[in-house]
């Protein structure tokens, strides 16, 4: 039994290793700018960039010995002056795909005060002769030069007698160990237990985690137990009087159930239920009264969905050779049913059941923030809608390794309950 | 010959189809929803090209809040536009969001698990690897952080359902690959030297069309669900009629009692999405091999 | 009414599957007789009608079958017209089963013991249920032990042999064996074969056998009747039809077995 316990915890990792590969690859690789996604694009670039700082985003992706700096944008004049526009000592030229500097000039284009610790490197394709970053630069023909600076030093143009034409540049910086990536960065992250800090409420995400994962479960804990137990004995009524008209009507029944719109049960349960007839409190987190109406409609919701699965589950069984030698022994309807069949379906029952477990953390997005319930679902929705990446990645991160956690609870309770299993 | 079988397969189901008559009775609500669909993505595109506003969108505020008369058969909402155009034109959303996720999930499904069925070994466990990696992503908060990251908008929608949403299929497909690759025919096919490419998608793949057509029947219901919940939120669709996006405004307007709005629309939600829940499954029962025996 | 020899006799039995153009006569007007301590040999090919009529006899078969007229008297009463408290009385206690699959026909969650103490439980009363259970095991030649093992730990002839034990474990006069040796190896197929026919003299059981093969109803019926989509074709004493099969049927189903037959049966079968 150890040994098989051990064995599926091996075959957990690779799953483990994905998860955390693709929150990163949503978040990192395709989010793309997170930082103009969390604050919006009307920030200073340094705000910008220490965000990135932060969180390692300045950093390169996956491997590599440059990355990006937010102090200066890369520019290619084929597409036009870009922030050039606005220098007036820089002439741009659509016919070259170039700016020209007049001479006698000194600016620099970088946006603010580099990290002095760092060293940068320019990328430049020029004509021309002048000065950046205090290296002199002189061709008469299109050239690109590679110019290595310090953090500390000035990293601008200058030109003294000539013009310099420029037709690409770019920034970076030198990255020290080309394994500092973000992908480490956030590995590392999780390694300490770290999960970033939410930039709408300023504080760290593990203490806003905890504080609401006690609402979220005394809201869907209820929810999951009253939801089985009722779904699973309506099932059971279901196979008892398979193919009559009670069967019949409940198969219609859990159809039109999974048909309503969740959001028609919590606006119609609110104002019917609780406003209208004053059965329940409308809103608020106070006592267990206040729970009992989002139970209500988290149990009903979810219905539907599950007496169907449930009955499959019990009819598959009932068809099975076993349960016909189990009639032609004398065994009555009632004692097949809840001796023979229960306890084989228990196998996928408990699979549905155990499966369901990561959902209770998840909370339930909709009714928390429609009760104001305080827990994850309510966090969650608020994070989403203000754009609070690191609260939404965290969430996510960790209702996906509870769900890989539970596959690994559910093939134990398969062995424990199966006793064919074990010998595998 | 197993082009035959196939055929028969079909004229059966279709003729056990026929029988059913709750599932006529969802097939002609599903084309007339089809032909509402239609008809409001062509009015959409009509007022678009000639940059005119078309009716449901319609501004009159001596008109706000009237309730179902004659000329508005089911009201109109706070700016006094009228409920049922609008109502119509959230029908070609939520088909656009069923049919446009189904084109970006059933490929992908489709492909990784005829692909794994048919390989195995290390492809297999590739793509195994791969789903159950995405299968325990927590569905919702998953698709709303993709939609979140791609941003607001039909787009987000779309990505965030269409990349979810495959694990299923992909599922299904490769079971069922599994099932026929030891089968005769592809054996003989195997035998003349046909290319696997050619085996998976020109041989196996016919015999395996049902469960896509069941899956996209019983995926589209639910599409157009999780669409009306992030349009809701406010994720999704922005300025065009969504039903979600109704359901949001009718809400506040039902404590004071306006109830037409909330009522019809939920109601077409209802129906729609019964009607391809009844469909899918009675096209299941049809086509169920067991019940052929 | 059933007469002294007989135990059972099924009479004009009809059971039908389906409604309108797609009905289907699984059973068709069939009657046939077994005898005290007899065994009568059903044969037919596959899909003839054999099981359905097996099961009609205690009304086991599948929900969607329609009994359209005929009886099956047993012990003096109509089967068919019996309730359900009364027919569980009969059930594994008076008609036993074997089925054609032992590896799908014990529950796989639970222990064989526990089975075969399932059916003493419910029709024998103040009986010592461990002893029984030996006891019964060691009627079918296998060891106590196995008692707590579960069905996939144990082989298909072992199973068939714990099914044996319990369709006997409280004494039935009539045992309804549906093909149970095809599934298991020929090797074994003989011994489970000869069990059933030592166990049957040693108890003066009643047996109603299914089969394909000509074989076994050679071997073990003293009567057969032989089966064609749903209606009775040819009935007689055993050796009198396998020495002179009046019916066309009957002698292609007995070419069909290579074994009586090795000259003729070379060919393709004509079954299935
Ligand atoms: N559940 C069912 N629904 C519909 N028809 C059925 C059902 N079970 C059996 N039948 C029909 O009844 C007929 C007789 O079936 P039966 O199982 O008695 O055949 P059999 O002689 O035992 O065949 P085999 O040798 O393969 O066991 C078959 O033609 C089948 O079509
Ligand atoms: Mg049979």
């Amino acid at each position: 039994m150890l040994k098989y316990i051990l064995k599926r915890i091996l075959q957990m990792l690779p799953t483990v290793v994905g998860v955390i590969l693709l929150t990163f690859v949503l978040f990192n690789v395709v989010g793309g700018d997170l930082a103009a996604i969390a604050m919006g694009k009307k920030v200073s670039l340094q705000s910008m960039e220490s965000f990135d700082e932060q969180r390692g985003l300045n950093k390169p992706l996956f491997f590599g010995t440059r990355a990006k700096s937010r102090a200066y944008e890369d520019q290619d004049f084929s597409e036009g002056a870009g922030r050039w526009r606005t220098w007036s000592n820089a002439v741009y030229s659509a016919e070259s795909a170039a700016v020209m500097l007049q001479p006698k000039s000194a600016f620099s284009p970088i946006a603010f005060k580099l990290n002095p610790d760092n060293d940068f490197e320019w990328t430049i394709s020029f004509r021309g002769a002048g000065t950046l970053a205090g290296r002199e630069l002189a061709s008469k023909d299109w050239k690109t030069e590679k110019i290595r600076f310090q953090g500390m030093e000035d990293g601008g143009f200058s030109t003294e007698k000539d013009t310099l034409e420029i037709r690409r540049l770019k920034l970076r910086r030198v990255v020290k160990n080309p394994f500092d990536s973000q992908l480490l960065y956030y590995v590392k992250q999780l390694m300490r237990g770290d999960l970033g800090t939410s930039e709408s409420l300023h504080q760290p995400v593990s203490k806003l985690l905890a504080d609401g994962i006690l609402p979220s479960l005394s809201l869907t804990i209820p929810i999951f137990f009253i939801g089985v137990v009722v779904s699973i004995s309506l099932s059971l009524v279901c196979a008892f009087f398979r193919d009559t008209f009670i069967d019949r009507f409940l198969v219609m029944f859990s159809v039109a159930l999974m048909s309503i719109n969740y959001l028609v049960y919590i606006v119609a349960g609110q104002y019917i239920l609780a406003y209208k007839h004053g059965m329940f409190p409308v809103w608020g987190y106070e006592s267990a009264r206040y729970l009992a109406l989002p139970v209500l409609i988290g149990v009903v919701s979810g219905l539907g969905s599950n007496i169907r699965f449930y009955r499959t589950v019990m009819l598959d069984e009932m068809y099975k050779d076993y349960v016909r030698t189990a009639f032609a022994k004398g065994v009555s309807k009632p004692r097949v049913l809840f001796v023979h069949v229960l306890k084989n379906a228990m196998i996928p029952i408990i699979t549905n059941v155990v499966i369901a477990i990561p959902f209770l953390y998840t909370g339930s997005l909709l009714l928390e923030s429609f009760f104001g319930i305080p827990g994850l679902g309510y966090l969650g929705i608020n994070a989403i809608l203000s754009s609070d990446i690191d609260v939404v990645r965290a969430l996510v991160l960790i209702g996906a390794l509870l769900f890989v956690v539970s596959n690994l609870l559910t093939d134990i309770c398969y062995a424990v309950a199966d006793p064919r299993v074990k010998l595998k | 010959m197993n082009m035959e079988r196939n055929q028969s397969l079909w004229g059966d189901a279709w003729q056990r189809l026929k029988k059913n008559r709750i599932a006529m009775a969802c097939l002609s609500l599903v084309v007339l929803f089809t032909v509402l669909a239609v008809y409001g993505e062509v009015l959409y595109r009509y007022h678009d090209i000639k940059d005119t506003t078309p009716a449901y969108q319609n501004t009159d505020l001596d008109m706000a809040f009237k309730a179902p008369s004659s000329k508005h058969w089911m009201g109109t909402d706070g700016l006094g536009r009228d409920v049922m155009a609008r109502l119509v034109q959230g029908v070609s959303i939520a088909y656009k969001v069923g049919i446009i996720t189904s084109l970006i999930a059933i490929p992908i499904g489709v492909f990784f698990g005829c692909i794994a069925g048919y390989f195995g070994g290390k492809v297999d466990d590739f793509v195994v690897w791969l789903y159950s990696t995405f299968a325990s992503m927590p569905g919702l908060l998953f698709i709303l952080a993709i939609a979140m990251v791609v941003g607001k908008g039909l787009l987000g929608i779309y990505l965030g359902i269409g990349l979810t949403t495959w694990v299923g299929i992909c599922r299904l497909m490769r079971g069922e690959v599994i099932k026929h690759k030891g089968q005769t025919y592809v054996l003989a096919a195997q035998a003349l030297g046909l290319s696997s490419g050619r085996i998976i998608f020109r041989h196996i793949l016919p015999n395996v069309m049902h469960v896509i057509i069941v899956t996209f029947t019983l995926r589209f219901p639910a599409a157009v669900g999780t669409e009306v919940f992030l349009s809701f939120l406010g994720i999704g669709v922005q300025d065009q009629p969504s039903w979600g996006l109704m359901i949001n405004s009718a809400r506040m307007r039902l404590w004071q009692g306006i109830w037409w709005e909330m009522t019809f629309v939920t109601l077409a939600v209802f129906l729609l999405v019964l009607a391809f829940n009844l469909l899918g499954d009675a096209l299941r029962d049809a086509l169920d091999p067991r019940l052929n025996d | 009414m059933t007469t002294a020899d007989n135990i059972l006799e099924v009479q004009n039995l009809s059971v039908h599957f389906g409604h309108g153009d797609e009905t289907v006569k699984a059973v068709d007007d069939v009657s046939f007789v077994v005898g005290h301590g007899e065994t009568l040999a059903l044969v037919g090919e596959s899909g003839s009608g054999k099981s359905i009529s097996a099961l009609s006899i205690t009304k086991l078969t599948p929900r969607a079958a329609r009994f359209e007229g005929g009886q099956v008297m047993f012990g003096g009463q109509n089967m068919l017209s019996l309730s359900d408290r009364e027919l569980r009385g009969i059930r594994g206690s008076q008609i036993s089963y074997i089925f054609q699959e032992p590896m799908v026909s014990f529950n796989p969650v639970y222990t064989i013991g526990w089975q075969i103490e399932e059916a003493l439980k419910l029709h024998r009363k103040g009986i010592d249920r461990k002893v029984e259970i030996s006891h019964l095991l060691d009627l079918v030649y296998l060891p106590d032990r196995l008692a707590t093992a579960y069905p996939h730990q144990m082989s298909g002839g072992q199973l068939q042999r714990c099914m044996i034990a319990m369709a006997l474990a409280c004494s039935p006069e009539l045992l309804v064996a549906d093909e149970p040796t095809t599934a298991l190896d020929v090797t074994v197929q003989r011994e489970i074969l000869n069990l059933l026919a030592e166990l049957s003299k040693k108890v003066n059981l009643s047996v109603l056998m299914i089969t394909h093969n000509f074989g076994i109803v050679s071997d073990l019926a003293d009567h057969v009747c032989v089966m064609k989509k749903g209606k009775i074709v040819e009935e007689g004493q055993t050796r009198q039809v396998l020495d002179d099969p009046q019916h066309d049927y009957t002698k292609q189903l007995m070419a069909a077995v290579p074994r009586l037959h090795p000259a003729k049966g070379g060919g393709v079968s004509p079954m299935k």
